[in-house]
């Protein structure tokens, strides 16, 4: 990686410099080495240096880890400390973005405080032309009392003016900030103690910062004793310090910078668009329909497969010579549990694929952006989007994140109206239940629910606003700029995601159904005799106002209180538990399953032109579906089946997301909102059911 | 400058709007703010929240969220920490503001 230092050469350099301002790049320019580079901080973590040639004179360049201080808060701050005291170097080379002065200016002010000789590269000064900056690098070097050389190390400019600066006798710097009087008495008398140091005044500095410093016993012992003093006085040295040398760098880049407008970029002329006052929300509203009509399409197929692979496999179990209770045992309970988990995967997989890609690109901020004056619309605090769009992703960190919040009722207010968003594990249950109950129109249903949570989450926060009314805090937003996201790492993101899914909550959805199972055995032989259906029916005369009078329906919605996943597959074994499975031999089985494959791709491969509009080629899905969606498709009017996705939308999401709204406001809140959830998800379930065409 | 940010802080905050109050530079605001979270006067709002088991893992909004620490940045709020608020109280205690000295030339 790197030419190690074998000899000492005739003049030693050092490069200084926060992470990422291309000082590996300089090095790499100036001697010719090959040091690697990245895009990124933190590339260089250890010394590394390399020897070269300059004007026929042999030097050794030393290339410190990226530091934003001397403060050695991190191992790569530590190293570029030890190494900058104990080299003594003949030049330090402090590599400056020129893009980022007042940050990187920091740094400098501690090195002039070291008193070593110092030259500053100024680099990036083309990125920073390119964001309208420009430095006035002679009047900061009068300022800094440095030479100051602008360059672009990339491309080689400037470099040569470097390394004849390099060859010079470069004077020791300055210190450029002063303290409050009460700091640099305390300076002067521990500086005296460390006389014939040149950099006394950084050390006495760092000691009464409280940095772990090597010094003289003696001279620790006293700066202790004047730290201590200086606190009692009501100064804390550390905050007086590293303030003194932010206004300090603050100052000197407003003396020195010229900003002016900069010519809009990609993203500023994208965001003209999607930020817009009129055409923000329709267009992000677009975007999210094509991430459902996506997930749709290109999960569909493998849905399928997933459900001709579970038939097989129950066949193959039916056909075998092992007790019926074993057989029942490990089609309906075992293969039906695993199979739910695993008819997941696609849905969750694809919805990742476009959610990935929307997150990567920056379109998702823009998303949180355009929420935020939806939120103010209802009468919300600014701050409170972010919750709000955490609960998209899941609701329990997003009621914690209500913690921004400075008002308590505008907490509240936000984490009462968050268990009404669909979380990413509800939105894969509606994908799938879209699919079996409104196959013809599944992108527009699934749409149309996580609007209706958007707007029931924020019609109760803008309700409970008005019984107790609070004043509004400012929020501020953070925009990333627009990139196109690689294929490869989009792919990962949605693999990992979706196998965290499975393996989290794989457990919890195979474990309810092996319960249920077992529920449906115990009783009377048939399934609608056993434990679990009389449970179940208790709760039928409720549900039966909302057309949902199967009491296997009703008998999922328990279990979809400890987690809105378990519900599919507790239906899937209440109603597939009780179909006789055909028996099926090992050849018939593995042709079904090749079919299924192929069946699969195909439909796969024509989802590419349906998702851009164009007529499909392959020849339509069956009239007759089979498995749940059959089962399911006859025992609900659509009218009830809409009333039961809301129903199932607006209750209570899971327990974990009850704990936290406990655990962050108490438990009498936690029971309103689990009540007041299934009020509302009762009354707009009854609403739905009653205008829905049947 | 750090006085300020510290009183700026008894609300939890992001960076851009510290900036914005500060009148200085975003990512200047972000080092300085490291150096104090460094030394514990600030914290990120969410370092402590606990989070579900299941759903931060198939969460596509992970990044949004701050609740994951380092692994998810994207969006940090800061706050004051017990010892930053003792800090602010101390620099009230004090009886009048620090000066800001000039910047000394060579």
């Amino acid at each position: 990686m790197a030419a190690l230092a074998t000899a000492r050469a005739e003049r030693l350099l050092v490069t200084v410099g926060n992470p990422n301002v291309g000082k590996t790049t300089l090095i790499n320019a100036v001697s010719g080495s090959r040091f690697e580079v990245g895009n990124w901080p933190g590339t260089t973590v250890d010394r590394l240096s390399a020897h070269c040639k300059l004007s026929g004179r042999s030097v050794e360049i030393v290339d410190l880890p990226g530091s934003y201080s001397l403060a050695a808060t991190t191992p790569e701050e530590k190293i570029a400390r030890d190494e900058l005291l104990a080299l003594k170097p003949d030049l330090v080379v402090d590599v400056v973005d020129a893009g980022n002065l007042e940050r990187n200016l920091y740094l400098t002010l501690e090195l002039a405080e070291m008193g070593l000789p110092v030259v500053v590269a100024l680099n990036l000064v083309d990125e920073a032309r390119a964001k309208g900056l420009t430095i006035d690098a002679d009047l900061l070097a009068r300022e800094l009392g440095l030479a100051v050389v602008p360059l672009v190390a990339s491309r080689g400019e400037g470099i040569g003016e470097l390394c004849e600066q390099a060859l010079r006798d470069n004077p020791a710097a300055c210190p450029l900030v002063a303290y409050q009087p009460c700091i640099e008495a305390a300076v002067e008398e521990l500086g005296a103690l460390l006389e014939g140091a040149p950099e006394r005044r950084w050390l006495a500095l760092a000691a009464l910062s409280g940095e772990t410093v090597r010094l003289p016993l003696p001279v620790a012992e006293r700066s202790e004793s004047l730290r201590q003093k200086l606190e009692a006085e009501g100064v804390d040295p550390f905050l007086e310090i590293a303030g003194q040398r932010y206004r300090t760098a603050h100052e000197l880049s407003q003396r020195v910078l010229d900003r002016q407008q900069a010519p809009p970029q990609l993203t500023e002329k994208i965001d003209r668009w999607l930020l817009h006052p009129w055409l923000g929300l329709p267009l992000f509203l677009a975007g999210m329909l094509l991430v459902f009509r996506f997930t749709f399409l290109f999960s569909d197929p493998w849905i399928e497969f997933v459900g001709a692979v579970q038939g097989v496999l129950a066949g193959w179990v039916a056909g075998s010579a092992l007790p019926p209770v074993v057989q029942s045992f490990l089609a309906d309970g075992l293969i039906g549990g695993v199979g739910t988990v695993m008819a997941f995967a696609p849905v969750l997989f694809f919805l990742y694929l476009a959610m990935s890609f929307a997150e990567s690109s920056g379109f998702l901020s823009r998303a949180a952006f355009i929420a935020d004056r939806v939120m103010h619309w209802a009468g919300l605090p600014g701050r409170g989007f972010i919750p709000l769009m955490l609960g998209f992703g899941c609701n329990v960190p997003a009621i914690y994140a209500t913690r921004t919040m400075e008002d308590f009722n505008d907490r509240l207010r936000v984490a009462l109206a968050i268990p009404f968003t669909a979380c990413s594990a509800r939105l894969a249950v509606f994908v799938l239940f879209a699919a079996v109950f409104f196959p013809a129109q599944a992108t527009a249903v699934v749409f149309g629910l996580y609007l209706l949570g958007l707007a029931a989450g924020l019609t109760t926060a803008a309700i409970l606003g008005k019984l107790a009314p609070t004043g509004h805090s400012s929020g501020a937003m953070e925009l990333p700029a627009y990139r196109l996201p690689t294929l490869g790492l989009t792919l990962r993101q949605a693999w990992m995601r979706t196998f965290a899914f499975i393996k989290g909550a794989g457990g919890s959805i195979t474990i309810t159904v092996l319960v249920i199972w077992l529920l449906l055995n115990v009783g009377g032989g048939k399934p609608e005799n056993s434990l679990y259906a009389q449970l179940s029916q208790l709760l039928v005369p409720v549900f039966t106002p909302l057309g949902v009078t199967d009491w296997r329906l009703v008998g999922a919605l328990i279990p979809g209180f400890i987690a809105k996943e378990v519900v599919i597959g507790t239906l899937g074994v209440s109603y597939l538990g009780s179909e006789p499975v055909a028996a099926l031999g090992l050849m018939d089985g593995l042709q079904q399953l090749g079919q299924s494959f192929l069946t699969a791709c195909w439909a796969f491969l024509n989802a590419i032109p349906a998702m851009f509009g164009l007529p499909q080629l392959a020849p339509p899905a069956p009239e007759a579906p089979d498995g749940l969606a059959g089962a399911l498709g006859t025992s609900i009017a659509p009218a009830g089946a809409m009333a039961y996705l809301v129903f199932l939308l607006l209750y209570t999401p899971c327990v974990a997301t009850v704990v936290a709204i406990r655990q962050e406001f108490g438990r009498r809140w936690a029971s309103f909102s689990v009540f007041y959830q299934l009020l509302v998800a009762y009354v707009l379930g009854l609403l739905a059911y009653l205008v829905w065409p049947s | 400058m750090t006085d300020q940010l510290l009183a700026l802080l008894e609300r939890p905050r992001t960076t851009a709007e510290l900036s914005g109050e500060l009148k200085t530079d975003e990512q200047a605001v972000e080092g300085l703010l490291s150096l104090l979270g460094a030394r514990g006067y600030v914290g990120k709002a969410y370092d402590s929240s606990p989070t579900c088991g299941t759903g931060c893992g198939s969460c596509s909004l992970q990044r949004l969220c701050p609740a994951k620490g380092e692994e998810a940045p994207f969006l940090p709020v800061w706050r004051l920490t017990a010892r930053g608020r003792d800090a602010l109280l101390k620099v009230r205690g004090t009886s009048t503001e620090v000066p800001c000295p000039k910047v000394q030339g060579r």
